[in-house]
């Protein structure tokens, strides 16, 4: 018998993994997020994905914890690499997150993944393969298998697996994809990369909002991954934001300058009125980056004057436009003697390069 | 310090321009008013013309890398003798506690006066001191006392002791006065195309079109051609040629890295196979700063010359914006987009990169703008100085070399209105690299060898036409029946990289690259929804922001040019507009081409 096909028939003969415990499942090579795996009880609830490139289907499995909220979801799945028509199967168990970004891999003990050259992975290979399948946009991304070789290109080794001499590894792989790739085991990094990224993620995240609520809401807020607290801050009703006000502004000092702004776009007008809110944002004022104050400034229509007020000691601390921006909020407003008095005074700082500009406000102001 | 040398036929110059009264530039009873671009000669100081529109004038700046230039000099007639107060109008570029960087001294007849000036924070007028001058002919020098971009955008000098307005529209209305400037130009030319500015976009535009027997102006305001490709930008040209190879290879670069000085070669093959076209009437230094239009039809761009002042009016039946920010479209009211629309207006959403590709809610974030510069390795160990101005950006940012990345935007900042405070801002950044870098013994011997003072912008306004190319004509890969533009390049659109990580310096971005098969873009796309006889080619094209980051490269944008100088002849031909080449006269617009692809020039 043809040996792709004793292979193939090897791999249908493996039991599925469906029902299985995660507990029973090896400890992860790498997993990003040890907490959820630690937590995590293997479920009934998951569902079918498809491998083109084999024309195999493979269970991907939700994980909860014992409260019964969902944490992953993972694949104990069995897969043929071959080159040539020639198959050597390969277990791994993948990892995801709720929002189908890869997490980690794990390895059977007596499974180990192998190069073609029989040498099994080293821990700098996992590592590579680790990073690889950490980038959704890898170069595999838009290549078929054809597309990974320099048809002309000589191979610094002939490799050969059970026998038969397998072509085009290494010496012929296009420069590009060598250096992202385990050296020996593009087959297998390709494979593998492909059930990561092929339609395995993108179904979990589909599935996120039928498992969304409020617990998770909170879990994801409180989560310390910022893809999760993205998610999170985009599906926030009006309410929610009384509701995690406290955690939101946490984020708003802790986050990186895009979470910032992008909670300030998303804030519902009524709540940038509340005193949460008001002293929760503009306290920060000096702390946070030029963009997010930029914002701030933008949001002094609807936070009112006397949070305008609050910035005055402030106005050092404003790029050009943005102080052009704060003082244009008091363009058609009576500017009450104790706000005069401070515009006064910070059109006299000679440490503020842009103080000639309040110098100017304050002259077309002048009765 | 250098000093600047009298040059030989120097008095012959004084004596012919006094006579001709082009020296002085506003010589009215309350002063003397002498425009620094207009100096008759610049000595180290270039001409930087990018911020009229929003200072109100070119100015010469001290662009020495560190090192003091030349003086610039010029001379005027003073007719009444007595006490001069003496002002410039400057400012200081890198306002906060520290010594302004770009300091310099007037030196009239020779004899520097007391202040030093580029002290004040906006653009204003500094005073420098006063002069006792007697009648006859008189001189006056800008003495740069730094090397780090002083500028100067006019001397005054008065017998009063106010200064002039300084800003806006009541310096505007003075300056005019000064010169006692007549509403219109002084001279007007009559073309079949009139073609604002000088990119890639703009060449192909005026080649296409004179190609097919246009008489076709094309203004510019530098003195070489090619935008962002010139070698006085030095980015090098990216995308396919699609059915345009032809002529676009009269234009392109090589694919050397951006900032090489090879920029050069290429520069001089563009030169001088534009200035091959007999049609092709070049007004090199010339920058527009009006379009008026009547009943949806623009009648004329205004120009005035960056250096003389000189005015003239470009009448034609057609023109086309190439000006990148869409000025001539701006000022004749057509519709326009700036800033990145909401990811649902057009449906431009990428999962995977969320708020950094494309936002819930509009914004002003817009890829930014870049200043490239070269260093090389030399024999000896040189210093280039740190200073606190450049420090407080480049923070503790090393580099010997800069590159696309080098790029700058912010959230309150907008790219034409603030376009001389992103290429300031990207100076100290350049600055204080290298001065960092510089600091280490690896790096003794690189030297600075040139920085572009012209910003490299990729985005600004968009003018509307009857299509708005978008993300999904991308991903859709549509075949227009009017596809006259066609790329394979990735969609690629910057952000910021301190947005992810604030410890990154702000003047760092990164790319994400959508990936994607051939696409193709609608003649539709070319001509404006509401200014009838207006073409619009280069990054102002009708597009969205995401749509904008594919075919923002130059080839592509070449492509939009040569394709509208084909159409501009056939509505010369047939006497329409743009629209009706679409609606009336497409065949015939892609089978001339097809076919021009064949012409032997």
């Amino acid at each position: 018998m043809d040996k792709a096909l004793i292979l193939v028939v090897l791999y249908l003969m493996v039991p599925a993994t469906a029902n299985r415990s995660v507990r029973s499942l090896p400890e992860p090579v790498f997993m990003t997020m040890p907490e959820a795996f630690e937590a995590a009880r293997s479920t009934n609830e998951g569902f079918f994905v498809f491998d083109p490139q084999h024309d195999l289907e493979h269970r991907v499995q939700l994980c909860r914890d014992a409260k019964g909220a969902p944490l992953l979801y993972y694949a104990d799945l069995q897969t043929p690499v071959c080159i040539d028509g020639i198959c050597k199967p390969v277990r791994i168990a993948l990892y995801w997150n709720l929002l189908g970004a890869y997490i980690g891999y794990g390895l059977h003990d007596d499974e180990p993944l192998t190069k073609y050259d029989h040498d099994l992975f080293v821990a700098a290979d996992h590592e590579k393969l680790h990073e690889l399948l950490l980038n959704k946009n890898a170069v595999f991304r838009r290549k078929k298998l054809s597309d990974l070789f320099d048809p002309t290109a000589k191979p610094e080794k002939q490799v050969t697996y059970k026998g038969e001499e397998v072509d085009a590894v290494s010496g012929a792989t296009k420069k590009a994809i060598k250096d992202a790739v385990v050296e020996g085991a593009l087959y297998s990094c390709y494979t593998i990369w492909k059930l990561v990224h092929g339609t395995a993620d993108d179904s979990i995240k589909v599935k996120l909002p039928e498992l969304w609520d409020d617990a998770l809401a909170r879990d994801f807020l409180y989560a310390g991954r910022t893809d999760y607290q993205f998610y999170a801050l985009k599906q926030l009703s009006d309410a929610d934001f009384d509701r995690y006000a406290p955690r939101l502004l946490q984020l708003f000092t802790q986050s990186s300058p895009l979470f910032r702004t992008t909670l300030l776009k998303r804030l519902p007008e009524r709540h940038w009125r509340t005193e949460v809110w008001k002293n929760g944002l503009y306290r920060n004022f000096e702390q946070v980056d030029l963009n997010t104050r930029t914002l701030l400034i933008n949001g002094l229509e609807k936070a009112g004057e006397e949070v305008a007020a609050r910035l005055l000691p402030d106005l050092n601390l404003m790029s050009k436009n943005q102080l052009k921006a704060y003082l244009a909020f008091w363009e058609d407003r009576e500017l009450k003697p104790h706000i005069r008095n401070q515009l006064i005074d910070a059109s006299q700082d000679e440490h503020y390069a842009y103080a000639y500009l309040i110098g100017r406000f304050l002259e077309s102001k002048a009765p | 310090m250098k000093n600047g040398t009298m040059k030989n036929g120097y008095q012959y110059w004084i004596i012919l321009l006094l006579l001709c009264g082009s020296a002085l530039r506003g010589m009215a009873q309350e002063g003397i008013l002498l425009e620094a671009e207009s100096f008759l000669f610049p000595g180290g100081w270039v001409v930087d013309p990018q911020f009229v529109q929003q200072m109100g004038s070119p100015y010469l700046m001290a662009h020495g890398l560190g090192q003091p230039v030349d003086h610039a000099k010029t001379a005027f007639q003073i007719d009444e003798a007595g006490v001069y107060h003496v002002w410039a109008r400057t400012k200081d570029w890198a306002p906060g506690s520290w010594d302004p960087p770009g300091q310099f001294l007037i030196q009239v007849n020779g004899t520097a006066l007391p202040d030093t000036l580029g002290r004040t924070p906006g653009w204003d007028w500094e005073y420098a001191g006063k002069a006792k001058l007697a009648s006859g002919e008189a001189t006056l020098e800008l003495v740069d006392l730094t090397g780090f971009n002083g500028r100067c955008d006019a001397v005054f000098l008065s017998r009063g002791e106010a200064p002039p307005p300084g800003y806006g529209k009541k310096l505007a209305q003075w300056r005019r006065q000064m010169h006692q400037e007549p509403m219109a130009p002084e001279t007007e030319q009559s073309f079949d195309l009139v073609v604002t500015g000088g990119g890639i976009a703009g060449c192909a535009a005026a080649i296409g079109a004179a190609e097919q027997g246009l008489k076709v102006a094309l203004i510019h305001d530098r003195p070489l051609l090619g935008g962002n490709a010139s070698s006085e930008i030095r980015v090098h040209t990216l995308g396919i040629y699609g059915k345009f190879e032809r002529i676009l290879r009269l234009l392109d670069t090589e694919h050397y890295p951006n900032g090489s000085a090879k920029a050069k070669i290429d520069q001089e093959k563009r030169d001088q196979n534009v200035k091959a076209y007999k049609n092709i009437h070049l007004f090199l230094n010339w920058r527009a700063y009006d379009a008026v239009s009547e009943d949806s039809t623009i009648q004329y761009v205004d120009a005035r010359h960056t250096a003389t002042n000189e005015r003239m009016r470009f009448r034609a039946p057609l023109f086309t914006d190439a000006t990148g920010d869409g000025w001539i479209g701006y000022w004749a009211g057509a519709e326009y987009s700036y800033g990145r629309e909401s990811v649902h207006q057009y449906g431009e959403e990428w999962d995977e990169w969320g708020e950094l590709w494309s936002p819930e809610e509009a914004d002003n974030f817009v890829m930014g703008s870049s200043i490239l510069w070269q260093t090389h390795e030399g024999k000896e160990a040189t210093d280039f100085p740190q200073r606190s101005w450049a420090k407080a950006v480049a923070r503790a940012h090393e580099a010997t070399a800069g590159e696309w990345y080098w790029e700058f935007s912010r959230n309150d900042l907008h790219q034409i209105e603030d376009g001389e405070e992103i290429r300031d801002h990207l100076l100290k950044a350049i600055f204080g690299s290298f001065a960092n870098a510089k600091a280490l013994p690896e790096n003794s011997h690189y030297q600075m060898t040139w920085v572009s003072y012209l910003l490299g912008k990729r985005e600004s306004r968009r003018l509307l036409g009857d299509h708005i190319f978008t993300f999904q004509d991308v991903t859709d890969h549509t075949p227009f029946p009017d596809s006259v533009v066609m790329e394979d390049r990735a969609v690629d659109v910057h952000y910021q990289r301190n947005l992810k990580d604030e410890e990154v310096p702000d003047f760092l971005s990164e790319a994400l690259f959508y990936r994607t098969d051939r696409y193709y873009i609608p003649y539709r796309s070319l001509y404006s929804r509401n200014i009838d006889n207006l073409f619009m080619a280069g990054r102002c094209f009708s597009c969205s922001h995401i749509g904008l980051g594919g075919p923002r490269v130059m080839r592509t944008t070449g492509q939009m040019g040569a394709a509208v100088g084909h159409a501009a002849a056939l509505c010369i031909k047939h006497d329409v507009q743009p629209r009706a080449i679409y609606t009336d006269h497409l065949e015939e617009l892609m089978n001339l081409i097809e076919d021009q692809q064949w012409i032997r020039p």
